[in-house]
């Protein structure tokens, strides 16, 4: 048993107010909050109800996710100082479904009705964009991450973060969930038929489906060693992510996966079923949803389910923030020792068994899950405790390697017509050309390395810098020029970063964690830090790691705006690669090379901060710079940075460095090459060293076998 | 504005008690979202100058407290108390304002009033106001001055009934509960 990660604060915006008390006043007292679309034009679903967050100051050029953001994060400031713990020792994990997309569907409705191409609104279109907006307002110089699994979002950050802290790779954590309401998800969901026609009830007989929401919620997570004087409010003992691997969009109609996270999250906890005193449900009012979700209960709880209240109707569904907020509502109910209503409910509905709590009602609450179902099968479960503050966490320490691995784009684009080459094809059209990328890479490393492990226990971790750009251009120009009239549903559900590993869970039929990351020239990295950290929590034994970007006219338009445009003239390009990683014995294949280490912080462009980093590193592992066989580096491309790193190879006196951008192209993941690149090394140490355009800084050692 | 329509409620009250007063009720709302009521308890003290304190016990905490200085309002956040700034302060003011008003007898100014039995119903005359609240109904034990109970029906049809539980003419101590700059001096606990 281990020490739980910390909440010491927490803050909240949304449709009920800019803080936490005013968002539980409105649960307590079934506030009606949700109104009338409105934001933005909507010829189809100006009649719907939504949740329109209520934010203080919104500066011109910042996002109303950002704006959001900023306020909850300043909200969680005033009750914790992080500034009596090391910057370098914060990370942020920010989980959103969209990110500023709101303002580049504004971009892009404005350029087509005047023809004039003004690209500045791009600057907030990167999930990424929004951990790096949360790192400086928070003075953070850890890991800096956005997770991006729909609605899922924010519970796989919060859960990524217990992890870090468990693990000792940060002492505290900022974890953020944002997401501002936007014409894609209103349109996406009303193409899915899934926008409820008034207010939505969850778990009521006569659901209709869903209000969407915009919400952003951030708690200050701290390792317990490191609290100083500060009392926490409570702890999470307990987190667990599975994929069903079942739909891109459904659930799994038995919810034995969401089951399973349930389960897992309650095992970590050391907290028996019979003894959870509030389940905060997912409760959508889908009738999809909330059917696996209570078939998810029946098959934990049997005939005690313990009360049970989902609080969309007040909030409305916030998307990637959902998880966060009940986390913070499930945490104030602790904390107040009251069961919040399931507002919105009346009649039961006998096939799904569920009665939920139906008016706030006192009760002693020692520990809560909050449970998060998203997109792709994507399954969150968190327990909240203020009864105890231990957990089954310890880190195992186990030894991680590769397998097997893949790659598709080699510069240029790549032809859709050689990927997949097995998929038949009425599936294969159904997918998008960043799915059949990162799939095709997948699937060439899973066969290389003849995988030993559990499915229920691979997980899939995937790195993007941009998503789905293609998808989304494609269907936010569509509501324009159709006016709303003929929504393009698949390309909706291809849209969300997660399409690509949930369609290759699918494929596969992994069931451990499923996400999607994203963070810049280091998103590859990031979701092999992600990976080994599963691995090394027990939750998993093997994962499939990949990353990937697609070359399209979004894609294009970004870089025109960005740092990442710096470059020296290569081509912006399609590229994916993809590993097969896990414990000795995952895969009946030989490995290839064992993973050593993933470091991700924060560094000003100084050769001697650098310098002094990557020689911890390596004294950490027991090794010197002269150990290192080859340093290698695959971006930034620029010919400053080049002959920067290269400078700082030469006086670590690793004599080999390379730079290896030109093989694979511009793309904000190529450095997941990097295996491509080591062949020749056999029992050599690697380093490779990603920097970032924010000053992120990656260095991942291997030892090729 | 959950505070502006109980300050309304707090007016006709004080209507009936032109001397200074201490009402401690539960507070029964009755909300479309909601299959079953939200019971709370609150508090409301005045005094015949004409300054007030409405006080919330649960589901959440807060005080508002409205003195010739101003108007005060302060809530429980994370086990520590804070002061909130309300954009509708001045419309908060000029209800306190309209208690004096009642107090003074203008009550018919503001509402229609039709007294039958024990109990008085005051509907606003101010379209405005109506906007908010449909109807006032206070009722009385038989016999006795002191409200038993006061339903506020809001126009979007949600209804918020206050049950006196405790009344005080002239408690002790009251004047503490309308400083603003010692605010938790005051009980009721």
């Amino acid at each position: 048993m281990s020490r739980a990660p910390a909440i010491v604060s927490a803050g909240l915006c949304s449709c009920a107010g800019a803080s936490v008390e005013s968002a539980w006043n409105a649960v307590a007292c079934g506030t009606d909050t949700l109104e009338r679309v409105r934001l933005f034009e909507s010829p189809k679903h100006s009649e719907r109800f939504a949740g329109f967050a209520k934010i203080a100051a919104l500066p011109r050029g910042m996002s109303r996710c950002a704006a959001m953001m900023f306020s909850a994060i300043d909200e969680a400031a005033r009750g914790f100082d992080l500034s009596a713990i090391k910057g370098d020792r914060i990370s942020v994990y920010v989980g959103t479904s969209i990110g500023g997309i709101f303002e580049t569907e504004n971009m892009l409705e404005r350029n087509a009705s005047t023809g004039i191409e003004k690209l500045s609104e791009l600057a907030c279109y990167e999930c990424s964009t929004l951990s790096e907006l949360a790192a400086k307002r928070t003075g953070a110089l850890g890991e800096c991450a956005a997770f991006s699994t729909a609605c899922s979002s924010s519970s796989i950050a919060i859960a990524e973060a217990c992890n870090a802290i468990e693990q000792g790779r940060c002492d505290a954590a900022v974890v953020c969930g944002v997401d501002a309401l936007s014409r894609i998800t209103l349109n996406g969901f009303g193409s899915l038929l899934l926008l409820s026609r008034g207010k939505c009830a969850p778990f009521d007989k006569n659901r209709d489906g869903i209000n969407l929401g915009e919400a952003a919620g951030a708690l200050f997570l701290c390792a317990e060693s490191k609290l100083g004087k500060a009392k926490p409010l409570a702890y999470i003992t307990g987190w667990a992510r599975t994929c069903d691997a079942h739909h891109a969009t459904s659930p799994d109609p038995d919810g034995k996966d969401a089951a399973r996270a349930i389960r897992e999250a309650l095992s970590m906890a050391s907290v028996p079923a019979e003894s959870v005193s509030y389940y905060n449900a997912h409760g959508t009012a889908t009738t999809g949803n909330d059917s696996a979700e209570a078939a998810a209960l029946r098959a934990v709880f049997g005939q005690n389910i313990p009360p049970v209240s989902s609080i969309k109707r007040i909030f409305g569904h916030t998307l990637g923030a959902s998880g966060i907020v009940n986390a913070i509502i499930s945490l104030e109910s602790e904390r107040r020792s009251i069961l919040p209503p399931n507002a919105g409910f009346k009649t039961f509905d006998e096939s799904l068994g569920i009665e939920p709590v139906t008016c706030p009602k006192g009760a002693k609450i020692e520990n809560s899950i909050s449970v998060s179902l998203g997109f792709g099968g994507n399954n969150g479960a968190i327990v909240i405790s203020r009864g105890h503050a231990k957990c089954k966490a310890p880190p195992r320490n186990a030894r991680t390697f590769i397998y097997g691995c893949g790659i598709v784009g080699r510069g240029g684009t790549v032809d859709d017509s050689h990927l997949m080459p097995d998929e038949p094809p009425l599936k294969k059209r159904k997918l998008a050309h960043l799915q059949k990328m990162g799939a095709h890479a997948a699937r060439a490393a899973i066969k290389m390395a003849q995988p030993d492990a559990e499915k229920e226990r691979t997980a899939v971790c995937w790195g993007t810098g941009l998503g789905m750009t293609a998808q989304t251009r494609m269907f936010v120009e569509n509501i324009f020029a159709k006016r709303e009239a003929e929504p393009m549903p698949t390309a909706f559900t291809n849209s969300v970063h997660n399409a690509v590993p949930s369609a290759i869970a699918i494929r596969e039929g992994f069931r451990g964690l499923n996400s999607a990351v994203s963070a810049k020239e280091i998103s590859f990295e990031c979701a092999l830090a992600q990976a080994v950290r599963e691995i090394n929590s027990g939750a998993a034994d093997a994962a499939v790691v990949c990353a990937g970007d697609e070359y399209c006219q979004l894609a294009a338009d970004f870089l025109k705006t960005s740092k990442y445009s710096e470059n020296d003239g290569s081509k912006l390009s399609d590229f994916a690669a993809a590993y097969f990683i896990g414990i000795d014995g995952a895969a009946k294949s030989k490995p290839i090379a064992e993973i050593l280490d993933v470091e991700i912080c924060r560094l000003p462009e100084s050769d001697a901060v650098e310098f002094k980093a990557i020689s911890n590193m390596l004294a950490s592992n027991g090794l010197a710079a002269s150990d290192v066989s080859k340093w290698l580096s695959l971006k930034p491309c620029n010919a400053y940075q080049r002959r920067r790193l290269k400078s700082l190879a030469d006086s670590l006196g690793i004599e080999r460095f390379e730079h290896a951008a030109e093989k694979y192209g511009d793309n904000y993941c190529a450095s997941a090459a990097c295996m491509f690149e080591y062949a020749e090394y056999s029992g050599k140490i690697c380093l490779q060293y990603s920097v970032s355009s924010t000053s992120m800084r990656a260095a991942t050692l291997f030892k090729i076998l | 504005m959950k505070t502006f329509i109980l300050l309304l409620a707090a007016a006709s009250v004080q209507a009936l008690y032109a001397d200074s007063f201490l009402i401690e009720m539960e507070k029964i709302k009755s909300v479309s979202i909601l299959t079953e009521p939200v019971r709370g308890k609150c508090a409301l003290a005045a005094d015949s100058e004409g300054r007030a304190r409405w006080q919330i016990f649960s589901p959440y905490e807060s005080i508002t407290i409205s003195n010739e200085r101003g108007l005060f309002q302060f809530e429980k956040n994370a086990g520590e108390w804070k002061t909130i700034k309300n954009p509708f302060a001045d419309k908060i003011k000029k209800v306190i304002g309209d208690i004096k008003n009642i107090v003074s007898g203008k009550f018919s100014n503001e509402y229609e009033v039709e007294r039958s039995g024990n109990s008085a119903t005051l509907l606003p005359k101010d379209p405005a106001a109506r906007k908010f609240i449909s109807k006032i109904t206070v009722k009385f034990a038989g016999g006795s001055d002191i409200p038993e109970s006061i339903e506020i029906e809001e126009a979007g049809g949600d209804k918020t009934v206050l049950k006196t539980l405790r009344a005080q003419k002239d408690p002790a101590g009251l004047s503490d509960a309308f400083d603003e700059k010692n605010f938790l001096k005051f009980p009721p606990k």
